[in-house]
């Protein structure tokens, strides 16, 4: 199961078809179980890509399937695909219009077949693990939270309605890093209950810390696709794309030049210790 | 969905971009003097004829003009059956309560809705081929008289081009807010008219926040980037105004004088 896209091409205006398309012929996927991260340049079209993805602009060809169906295709259930398909996009600000956060989160769950009973569990649940106590922020207006609030909210917004596939654009920027680290945890737990993660991000410690698979886009191109190891062992390449790949790949690939054996796979801060450390032990080489 | 021609400018070389923008300003007045006192169906017939040449003339499609006032459709619906119901007439077909069904309610209907129509689609041609720049100067170049009287000229253009510009702004902030809704699983893109006009009103409200927003940041970034009135501003080089722009604007006043007399 997963969200693929096939040579999708778009371009913001029509009208203008002289204009480079913004997407041009993007093939990409996101699956079931797995943390999936896009990155590439400002510009390169990534928040673009994922608003196709969540069928939210129509591309202008190409198709995108989610679990085996082409969205665009007549029959399409688009209230089912509402339901199992969260995005929280590049400026939350955007995405909170009620006027209080409990109203907000619950938002998503007024369509949803469930009693009003699990719905306020449902946002309860969603205020408490992005880090509020929903008794005392739920009858606050989002447009008074600060912006990293904002971006929880937002982000707690999606989790309610408990999606199969979550997309994620620049879910970190604004957080502090004890908010960063709870929710790469979230991520990760998310994870192995089986939802489908993308997230967008330029931060590339994350994206090692986190992602499993990597797909690094340039000009509205993939360039590269693969597992995160693979991805960034060939920095030359990422480099390329104007990705910088983690602090860790960093230091081990300075490492190495000067001739101390860690491995090139590393790519975490954890791996990198263990690395220095096995390598220290068998005396430097 | 898609968003289609929001109004925003988009450079270009088209006809009508080059055309200078105070003739382009002067014909837009023009213009809505015409739709004000249109009330005939040639009348309205000569409009949309112009307004689809004009359209072409700025290298935009049929269907990106006709998007904004589309998009705009729910209003507009309501603000003709308002009309259609609450016109007070000799002879109404219906009559419930205070509601009075009558054929001059529903004609005076269809007039304000056409008028607003060609309204939206005249703006949405003139910003989309105006920069924001142009734009001011010529309503400043047009109000320039006014400072003999005392009045701030330059002042008022801007806070009109401002305001003009607000317009495509709020078409787009509304579309985002309209992608967001989506996203969470409101139901725009089905559903019967009804249901889809009852959808629009939880946006309204988020729609005045965020144009009030914007108005403010908008006021605060004007100030740190030291705008401090039109006193300071260097003035610039009167341009001449060429022959064809001219022509263009005679023909649009023709084309006015010719819909207003039918
Ligand atoms: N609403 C829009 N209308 C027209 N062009 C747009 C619009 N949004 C984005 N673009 C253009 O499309 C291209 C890709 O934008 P996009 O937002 O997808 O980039 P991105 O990779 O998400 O960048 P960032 O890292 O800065 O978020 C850019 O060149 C941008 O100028
Ligand atoms: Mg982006």
């Amino acid at each position: 199961m997963s969200i693929t896209t096939e040579r999708i091409v778009y371009r913001y205006d029509r009208e203008s078809p002289a204009e480079e398309a913004v997407l041009k012929g993007v093939s990409a996927e996101i699956k079931e179980g797995l943390i999936t991260a896009i990155m590439g340049k400002t510009g390169c079209g990534k928040s673009t890509l994922i608003q196709v993805m969540a069928g939210l602009l129509d591309a202008e060809s190409g198709r995108v399937m989610v679990d085996g169906e082409d969205i665009c295709d007549r029959g399409f259930d688009r209230t089912a695909l509402r339901a199992k398909l969260g995005v929280v996009f590049q400026y939350p600000e955007k995405q909170l219009f009620e006027t209080t956060v409990a109203k907000d989160v619950g938002f998503g769950l007024k369509h949803l077949d469930m009693t009003d009973e699990e719905k306020r569990a449902n946002i309860r649940w969603a205020l408490e693990i992005m880090g509020f106590d929903p008794d005392e922020v739920g009858g606050k207006s989002p447009l008074g939270l600060s912006g990293g609030e904002k971006r929880r909210l937002a982000i707690a917004g999606v989790l309610a309605i408990r999606p199969k596939y979550l997309i994620l654009d620049e879910p970190v920027a604004g957080l502090d890093p004890f908010g960063r680290e709870k929710f790469i945890h979230l991520l990760k737990k998310l994870k192995k209950d089986g939802t489908g993660i993308a997230i967008v991000s330029h931060n590339a410690d994350m994206v090692a810390e986190c992602a499993d698979r990597v797909i690094i886009m340039s000009d509205g191109e993939i360039t590269m696709t693969g597992d995160t190891k693979d991805v960034f062992r060939d920095m030359e390449s990422v480099a390329q794309a104007g990705v910088d790949v983690s602090a860790a790949r960093r230091i081990a690939h300075a490492l190495r030049t000067r001739g101390i054996g860690v491995s090139p796979d590393t790519i975490r801060y954890d791996d990198l210790i263990s690395e220095i450390v096995r390598v220290s032990e068998r005396g430097g080489k | 969905m898609d968003r289609g021609m929001t109004g925003k400018y988009v450079p270009g070389e088209t006809l009508l971009h080059r055309m200078d923008e105070r003739a382009k300003l002067l014909a837009f007045l023009i213009m809505i003097c015409a739709v004000i006192f249109t009330d005939s169906p040639a009348g309205y017939a000569v409009m949309f004829v112009f307004m689809a040449a004009l359209g072409k003339a700025a290298g935009l499609s049929v269907n990106s003009v006709l998007s904004s006032v589309r998009r705009l459709g729910p209003f507009l619906i309501l603000i003709f059956v308002m009309n259609s119901l609450f016109y007070t007439s000799e002879d109404p077909i219906w009559h419930f309560l205070i509601f009075s069904l009558s054929r001059e309610g529903m004609i005076q209907g269809a007039n304000v809705v056409l008028r607003i129509a060609l309204v939206i689609v005249m703006s949405g041609i003139l910003t989309r081929t105006t920069s924001p720049m142009e734009l001011m100067s010529a309503i400043e170049s047009l109000l320039h008289p006014l400072r003999y009287i005392g009045l701030p000229a330059e002042e008022i253009a801007m806070i009109l081009s401002i305001a003009i510009q607000f317009i495509p702004t709020i078409l787009e902030e509304s579309d985002e807010i309209r992608k967001a809704q989506i996203a969470r699983g409101a139901r725009f893109e089905s559903g019967k008219l009804r249901e889809r006009a009852m959808a629009l009103l939880p946006m309204i409200v988020p729609i005045f926040i965020s144009s009030f927003k914007r108005a403010d940041e908008l006021a605060e970034a004007m100030e740190a980037r030291g705008y401090r009135g039109a006193k300071n501003r260097t003035a610039k080089e009167k341009k001449k105004i060429d022959l064809r722009s001219v022509v263009m604007l005679l023909v649009c006043a023709c084309v006015c004088a010719v819909q207003i007399v039918i």
